[in-house]
């Protein structure tokens, strides 16, 4: 009788260890799907290896979910799906104007896209390119956002994103904070290219509408996010 | 394209790289020690939390939807942008 009431708790020992163990291993898969996730977008906003980044993703996305099949812990798929695009969104904002603000502008690739760019959209980058003192753009109100936006704006915003999808408090506060920065940028910019709009889209095949498509949806972020920002529940940010 | 070409590309871009990682590298060390304002709720204040979030459940889902499509678009639209803008216009 004791013998077998001794197998027996042993017996849920192990069952107990086993889930234990499988548990943990759900959840080193979910860290690592989160890895691979915040990556992902990263190398989305890369604009080269865009179409690389997005398989990164993916498989970032594929291995939370798995995990969360097996029981591990993770944030909400909404919390998830709101830093992804931040961290997009950022992304291609700060290596592009980067790669325009710093010595990038002179390289065939840099020059290539970026006056590829004006052809199609912001006539501003095709004229006079490389031709003032800082280089790149020539369009000294584009040049004053770039400034701005890359040393300060974007960088604030990645790491505040970064922070924001670890649940960190100081990244749901900084988000807000770089999200109302940016819809102060958003406003900037869109002045400089109203008040040079013959240039910037008169000029170039799709003008408006192309900048609309490929521009101005994703900067409409703050309009939809920050009220979801505002109203989230704050103690889930530890 | 001859190897200077490339050479000098490889630096420029490198040298960008760098330079962006090391603002990034900046503000990663500022913001995680500068939080505007640190907070722990008590029991009553995470009902009160609860109570809030969820007066703006419709708010919150309709968020998250447009934030999809934003998503998806930018990442469709940067997986496209790239090959569209060399094939169509070239290297200069």
């Amino acid at each position: 009788m004791t013998d077998i009431a001794n197998r027996g708790g042993s017996d849920t020992q192990i069952q107990s260890k086993a889930a234990a163990l499988e548990l943990a291993e759900a959840q080193a898969m979910a860290e690592r799907g989160d890895r691979w996730f915040i990556s992902g977008c990263i190398v989305c906003g890369t604009w080269i290896l865009g179409p690389i980044g997005v398989v990164i993703l993916l498989y970032g996305m594929l291995l939370m979910r798995r995990a969360q099949q097996r029981g591990a812990d993770i944030r909400s798929w909404g919390i998830t799906l709101i830093g992804g695009f931040i961290l997009v969104d950022t992304s291609v904002n700060f290596f592009a104007w980067g790669m325009d603000f710093f010595p990038a502008h002179d390289s065939v690739l840099g020059r290539s896209l970026w006056m590829g760019y004006g052809q199609l959209v912001d006539g501003a980058y095709m004229y006079g390119y490389n031709t003032q003192a800082m280089g790149g753009v020539a369009d000294h109100g584009e040049k004053a956002v770039q400034l701005g936006m890359v040393l300060m704006g974007m960088p604030i915003k990645m790491v505040a994103a970064y922070g924001f999808l670890k649940m960190k408090q100081w990244g749901l506060q900084w988000t807000l904070i770089s999200y109302w920065m940016y819809f102060a940028f958003w406003m900037i910019y869109l002045t400089n290219m109203l008040e040079d709009f013959p240039l910037r889209f008169g000029s170039s095949e799709f003008g408006v509408i192309g900048f609309w498509l490929l521009v101005n949806v994703p900067f409409l972020g703050p309009l939809v996010l920050l009220p979801y920002l505002h109203t989230v529940r704050r103690d889930l940010w530890k | 394209m001859n190897w200077a070409v490339i050479w000098g590309d490889v630096w420029r871009i490198g040298l960008t790289l760098i330079a962006l990682l090391v603002i990034l590298g900046i503000w990663a060390l500022i913001l995680p020690n500068l939080q505007p304002f640190v907070s722990s709720f008590t029991p009553s204040q995470v009902e009160a939390e609860i109570e809030r979030a969820s007066r703006y459940k419709l708010l919150h889902r309709w968020s998250v939807r447009i934030d999809v499509v934003f998503f998806v678009w930018l990442v469709v639209e940067g997986a496209f942008l790239v090959p569209y803008l060399f094939t169509h216009y070239g290297l200069r």
